[in-house]
């Protein structure tokens, strides 16, 4: 039901008579939902590629003559695919509280966004912080 | 309810620090932190055990022949579990690599994510 609603979100895509400041009807809330994740996977992608670059660099400090441990990058890997899993997970769950109902994409979608903005942040904390 | 149990459960955690409370030479430090994350270890446990007796309860009630609920949650569950440890890995990674604060760094970052985690999920009980 949940891929049915997005298909059925993604024939609506890039609809200009969308007004996505002015929401009223649900399927106009699911589609600027999509939209408001599109743009945070966007943004995620822009910093993951910042915190690698920073990843690499700090790689480059690592004496293997004793250092056997992951790389950094290889451990901020691990944690994002991690990441990835629990995010698609959760926001299925959190998409199947309305059991199929004409808010489960407006659910998914707000879901995914919110995750992926917090996860941004997070990437760009570890590159930052230190 | 569900909506904001579900809207709870997506708050993210806050970032890694040493346990404050923890202090002594580092062996007596890391044993603090221990018994530190085993506490929230247990308070997670004990609410996600709430969590699931709820979803279990709701998923009888709708007999409509979906995948339940509870088998979803669990699977997120398990998967924000998996993302906690690999994610202070890399924090522990990023401030103490090969350093005796390492240890102290991963489990006090694994104590405040989980900590953060039942501050999320505790008010959806009981609803």
């Amino acid at each position: 039901m949940i891929i049915a609603a997005l298909l059925l979100l993604a024939a609506t895509a890039d609809d200009p008579s969308i007004d996505c400041d002015n929401q009223r009807y649900q399927v106009e809330m699911n589609y600027c939902a999509g939209k408001d994740y599109e743009v945070a996977d966007v943004a995620l992608n822009a910093q993951w590629k910042l915190t690698v670059a920073t990843m690499r660099e700090r790689d480059k400090t690592i004496d293997r003559s004793y250092d056997t441990q992951p790389t950094h990058y290889d451990a901020l890997l691990a944690a994002q695919r991690a990441w990835l899993t629990y995010r698609d997970q959760h926001c299925l769950n959190e998409g199947f509280a309305a059991r199929g109902g004409s808010m489960a994409p407006m659910l998914h979608s707000g879901c995914m966004a919110r995750l992926t903005k917090a996860r941004t942040a997070e990437l760009q904390a570890l590159v930052e912080e230190y | 309810m569900m909506f904001a149990l579900l809207l709870a459960l997506a708050a993210q955690p806050e970032a890694a620090s040493v346990d404050a409370d923890c202090g002594g030479n580092t062996l007596q430090m890391v044993q603090c932190a221990n018994r530190s994350f085993d506490r929230a270890d247990r308070e997670l446990k004990l609410v996600w055990d709430e969590i699931a007796k709820a979803l279990s309860d709701q998923d009888r009630r709708f007999d409509d022949h979906r995948e339940p609920r509870l088998e979803i949650a669990r699977t997120a569950h398990e998967a924000w579990l998996a993302f906690r440890d690999a994610q202070c890995a890399v924090e522990a990674d990023s401030e103490a690599r090969g350093g005796t604060m390492y240890p102290l760094i991963y489990i006090g970052c694994r104590t405040e994510m989980t900590r953060a985690r039942v501050q999320q999920l505790r008010p959806t009980l009981g609803n």
